[in-house]
C-alpha cells in the first residue's frame, strides 16, 4: 500500500517513454518539393495539340519553366500576371490539367498568353509521375532536364526572380 | 519597430520570471523567502502585463498587414475582412500561443487583484508555481514558436488563411477553449501551494472552487462551440468525431467536471482531499499533453498545426518536468495533507465519488483510445486508427448507471442518509418515470436506444424535481411560505440544478438526434428530385459568384415539406489566396431540427452531375443547448460565491 501513492508517477512516465520515442523516431515528413529535386524530368505521354510534339522531345536541351495550371483552377489566376511577366525571359511552358482545349483558349484569350506552348494532361493521370499535389505547380528544369526546384502553389514575382536564374547555370 | 518591442517585451518578461523565482529560494538554507513578497508581486504584474502588450502588437501587425513578419504574411491576406485579419492572429501555431500566454497573464492579474483573500504565504507559492509555468511556455514561445520572426525581401502579399478558419466561430472557439484551458492552472498552482503548505483545509477548497468553476465554464462553451463549428462549417453533417484533439479536449473537461464534484466534497466533508489535489494536478497535465500532441503533430488531426519535431520535444520535456514534478511532490506529502476519514456511499459524497469514478473511468478510456495509435506505432511500427465505434461501445455502457446514481445522488444528504427513505423515493421516482416513458412510447413509439436516452435525462429531471420540492416540503401548505422558501435556496443549488438539467437536454439532444437522423447520398443532375423523411428536395439550378477574396458555385434546392416551399442554398467557395477549397452547407433550422445539405464538385467536369448529400438531423440543437444550460448552471454557481462576497464586504 504504500508504493500505491506512487501509481500516477509511474503511470505517467510509461506514458512518456511513448511519447518520446513517437517524437524522437517520429517518421520524416519531407518538404512537399524535394522528391523530385536533382533527377531527370520523368517521362510523361503528354502532347501539344499543335503538332502531336512529346514533352520530353520538346524540353530536350533548353532550359524552361513548366508550369502545369487549368482554366477551372482560381489560384491559377492569381499566378498567371506573374507568369505573362516573365514570359519574356524565359521559356515557359504549360501543362494544362483535366483541362479541354476550348476552356484553355478562353482562360488565355481573357488573361494573355505566357506559354510558348502548351501540353494536354487530359485525364490528370500523368502528372501523377510528377509527384503532382494540386494545381498550380511549377517546376525549374535545366539544360540537362534536370529538376531544379518545385514550387507548390500559386508563385509570386519574388520567388520567381529567385529560382528562375538557376535554370541557365 | 513595433515588433521588436514586442518581441523584448517576451524576453524581458522571461528574465523577470526566470528573477522572480531565483529571488523565491533563499539557497542557503533551500526555504521560500517570504520577506521578498511585495517585489515579487510587482514583477508579476509588471510581466504579466509585458505578455498582454506583446499580444496586442501581434493583433496590430495582422490588422496593418505588416508582411515584413513571417508569420504574418503566412497567415493573412491584404483582401481579407478586417475580423479575420485580427482572429488570423490566432489561427496559427505561433500566434496561438502568444494568445495561451496572454490568457496566462488575464489569469493571473485576475489572481494579483484577488490576492488579499488569500494568506500570504500560500499566494506567494501560488505565485511562485505560476512562474515556472509562465517560464515554460514563454520559453516554448521564444525558443521554438518566435511569432516576431522578420522576413525579407518583404512580400507584397499574404499567403492567405486557411478557408475553414475564415469564419466567425475562430473569434470565439479559440479564446473561449484557451480561457478554460489555460484556467487550469490556477487550481493546479493552488495544489501545488497546498501540497507545499501540507494543508488541504475546507477553506483551500471555498477558495479554489471559483476558479475550477471559472475554467470548467470556459472549457464547457469552447468545445461546444467547436462541435457546433464542425457542423456548421466543415460540413461533415456530425458535431462529434472523436478526432484526437477533439478527444483531448475532452478530457480536461471530464476531469475538471470530476474535479468540480470532489472539492466541493473536500469543501463541505473535509474528505477526498488527496484525490482532489491529484485531480488538479492531472487535468493540467492534461492540457500540457493535448499542447503537446496538437502542436508536434504526432496525431493526424482536423487541427493539425505544422509540425517540428523541436517543439515536440521542448513541450514533452516541460509536460515531463511539471507532472512528474507535481506528482512526485504529491506522494511525497500524500500522507500529510489526507485525513483517511470514511466515506458513507449512501450519501452526497457516497455519490459524488461515484461520479468521481464514473468521469474517471470514461476519461481513462479516451485517454487510451486516443494514445492507442501512438503505442501500436511505437511497439509494433504499424499504423493504425481507433475511431467512433470504440468510443462508443465503451462510453454507452457507463453513461445510463452514472445517470441513475446522479438521479439519486441528488437527493441525498451530506454525511449519511436514511436508507430506507432513499429506496421508497427511488421507487417513487421510478413510477413516475415509468408513467411518462410508457406515454412518451403511446405517442412516439421509437427504438430501444432512443427510449433508454428519454429515461435517462427523464430520470435527472424526475430526481432534480424530486430534490427541489423536498426543500420547498413543510407543514403548512400555504403556497406564500413555499415560495419564500424557494427564494431561500442557494443560488448555487439552482446553478447545479440548472448544470444537471442541462446534462439532461444534453442526453435528449444526442438520443433524439442519434436515433432519428437520416441520410442520403447520391448522384444529380440539375432537376432531379430527392426524397428524404417528409421532404421532397429539387436541386433545381447552379450560380456562379466571384467575391473580393473568393469564386463561388451555389446550388439551389426546392424544398417542399407538406404544403410548406422553401428554397436553400449549398454553395462551394475556392479561395484565391490560397486555392483551397471549402464548402459551406446550407442548413435549413426550424425551431429544433436540421435539414442541410451538401454540394460536392461536378464529376466528371463538364456533366453537371454532381454528388449530393442530405442529412436530415432532428432535435440536434438539444445537444449544444444542453451544453449551454449546463454553463449556465456554473455560471449561477459562480455568481452565488460573488454575491455573497459582496454582501460581507456590505456588513
Amino acid at each position: 500500500m504504500r508504493f500505491l501513492k506512487y501509481t500516477p508517477l509511474a503511470l505517467f512516465f510509461i506514458v512518456s517513454i511513448f511519447l518520446y520515442n513517437k517524437v524522437k523516431f517520429q517518421k520524416k515528413l519531407e518538404p512537399l518539393s524535394s522528391a523530385l529535386i536533382e533527377k531527370q524530368f520523368p517521362n510523361l505521354d503528354v502532347f501539344s495539340l499543335d503538332n502531336n510534339q512529346n514533352i520530353n522531345n520538346y524540353i530536350k536541351n533548353r532550359p524552361v519553366v513548366i508550369n502545369i495550371f487549368a482554366s477551372w483552377c482560381a489560384p491559377c489566376r492569381v499566378e498567371h500576371k506573374v507568369l505573362k511577366s516573365f514570359s519574356e525571359d524565359y521559356t515557359i511552358i504549360g501543362i494544362a490539367y483535366k483541362d479541354s482545349e476550348e476552356n484553355i483558349k478562353i482562360f488565355l484569350d481573357e488573361l494573355g498568353d505566357p506559354y510558348e506552348n502548351i501540353f494536354y494532361d487530359f485525364s490528370g493521370k500523368e502528372s501523377i509521375n510528377l509527384g503532382f499535389y494540386g494545381v498550380p505547380e511549377t517546376f525549374f528544369v535545366n539544360k540537362e532536364s534536370k529538376v531544379l526546384y518545385k514550387h507548390v502553389g500559386p508563385i509570386k514575382n519574388e520567388e520567381f526572380e529567385m529560382i528562375a536564374p538557376m535554370i541557365f547555370n | 519597430m513595433l515588433p521588436e518591442l514586442a518581441h523584448i517585451f517576451l524576453i524581458v518578461s522571461f528574465l523577470l520570471f526566470a528573477l522572480q523565482l531565483i529571488i523565491s529560494i533563499d539557497f542557503y538554507d533551500l526555504k521560500l523567502r517570504y520577506s521578498f513578497f511585495e517585489p515579487i508581486k510587482k514583477i508579476a504584474f509588471f510581466s504579466f502585463i509585458l505578455i498582454v502588450f506583446s499580444f496586442l502588437i501581434l493583433i496590430l501587425s495582422y490588422v496593418q498587414s505588416d508582411f515584413s513578419l513571417l508569420n504574418v504574411y503566412n497567415n493573412s491576406h491584404t483582401n481579407k475582412p478586417l475580423i479575420y485579419k485580427i482572429t488570423g492572429s490566432w489561427g496559427n501555431h505561433e500566434g496561438s500561443l502568444l494568445m495561451w500566454l496572454s490568457i496566462l497573464s488575464i489569469y493571473g492579474l485576475a489572481f494579483l487583484s484577488f490576492i488579499e483573500r488569500v494568506p500570504k504565504e500560500f499566494s506567494f507559492k501560488v505565485l511562485f508555481t505560476l512562474g515556472i509555468v509562465n517560464i515554460g511556455f514563454i520559453g516554448f514561445t521564444i525558443f521554438t514558436s518566435n511569432p516576431f520572426l522578420r522576413s525579407f525581401p518583404i512580400p507584397d502579399e499574404g499567403m492567405g488563411l486557411n478557408p475553414v478558419l475564415q469564419d466567425p466561430g475562430l473569434a470565439f472557439h479559440p479564446p473561449l477553449l484557451y480561457l478554460g484551458y489555460v484556467g487550469l492552472t490556477i487550481p493546479f498552482s493552488y495544489s501545488i501551494a497546498a501540497l507545499l503548505q501540507e494543508e488541504v483545509s475546507s477553506t483551500w477548497a471555498k477558495l479554489v472552487r471559483p476558479w475550477i468553476l471559472t475554467s470548467w465554464i470556459f472549457l464547457t462553451l469552447g468545445i461546444t462551440l467547436g462541435s457546433w463549428w464542425a457542423y456548421y462549417e466543415l460540413g461533415w453533417g456530425g458535431w462529434w468525431f472523436w478526432d484526437p484533439v477533439e478527444n483531448v479536449s475532452l478530457l480536461p473537461w471530464l476531469l475538471t467536471t470530476a474535479l468540480l464534484h470532489s472539492v466541493r466534497v473536500t469543501e463541505k466533508r473535509n474528505r477526498l482531499k488527496s484525490w482532489t489535489i491529484l485531480l488538479s494536478i492531472l487535468s493540467f497535465s492534461l492540457t500540457l499533453l493535448g499542447t503537446f500532441i496538437v502542436r508536434s503533430g504526432l496525431l493526424t488531426s482536423v487541427h493539425a498545426f505544422a509540425s517540428d519535431p523541436a517543439r515536440g520535444i521542448f513541450i514533452l520535456s516541460f509536460l515531463v518536468l511539471i507532472t512528474a514534478g507535481s506528482l512526485l511532490l504529491y506522494a511525497i506529502k500524500l500522507d500529510k495533507i489526507e485525513n483517511k476519514k470514511k466515506i458513507y456511499l449512501a450519501s452526497r459524497e457516497g455519490g459524488l465519488l461515484l461520479n468521481n469514478i464514473f468521469l474517471c473511468a470514461s476519461a481513462s478510456t479516451i485517454l487510451l483510445g486516443t494514445l492507442w495509435p501512438l503505442i501500436i506505432e511505437v511497439v509494433t511500427g504499424n499504423d493504425i486508427s481507433v475511431g467512433a465505434p470504440y468510443f462508443k461501445i465503451v462510453f454507452l455502457p457507463l453513461i445510463f448507471p452514472a445517470i441513475f446514481l446522479c438521479g439519486i445522488s441528488l437527493n441525498l444528504n451530506w454525511k449519511n442518509t436514511n436508507i430506507e427513505n432513499i429506496y421508497n423515493k427511488t421507487w417513487k421516482f421510478l413510477a413516475i418515470l415509468l408513467f411518462f416513458i410508457s406515454i412518451y412510447y403511446l405517442i412516439f413509439g421509437g427504438p430501444l436506444l432512443i427510449l433508454l436516452g428519454v429515461s435517462a435525462a427523464l430520470w435527472l429531471f424526475i430526481s432534480i424535481a424530486g430534490d427541489f420540492l423536498n426543500k420547498l416540503t413543510d407543514k403548512s401548505t400555504f403556497f406564500k411560505i413555499k415560495f419564500y422558501k424557494a427564494t431561500k435556496i442557494k443560488l448555487s443549488t439552482y446553478g447545479m440544478y440548472i448544470a444537471h438539467m442541462g446534462v439532461g437536454i444534453f442526453i435528449l439532444g444526442i438520443s433524439l438526434s442519434e436515433g432519428m437522423k437520416t441520410y442520403y447520398e447520391g448522384v444529380n443532375r440539375p432537376s432531379s428530385r430527392i426524397k428524404i423523411s417528409d421532404y421532397s428536395i429539387q436541386f433545381s439550378k447552379l450560380e456562379k459568384l466571384k467575391k473580393e477574396n473568393w469564386v463561388s458555385e451555389t446550388g439551389v434546392f426546392l424544398v417542399k415539406r407538406n404544403n410548406y416551399e422553401f428554397e436553400m442554398k449549398a454553395e462551394r467557395r475556392v479561395y484565391l489566396d490560397t486555392g483551397m477549397p471549402s464548402t459551406e452547407a446550407g442548413i435549413k433550422r426550424n425551431l429544433t431540427s436540421h435539414l442541410y445539405i451538401v454540394m460536392g464538385q461536378e464529376q466528371p467536369a463538364g456533366s453537371g452531375k454532381r454528388i449530393i448529400r442530405v442529412y436530415y438531423n432532428p432535435n440536434i440543437i438539444f445537444i449544444w443547448l444542453g451544453a449551454v444550460v449546463m454553463a449556465l448552471g456554473g455560471l449561477l454557481s459562480l455568481l452565488d460565491g460573488r454575491l455573497k462576497g459582496l454582501r460581507k464586504s456590505k456588513s
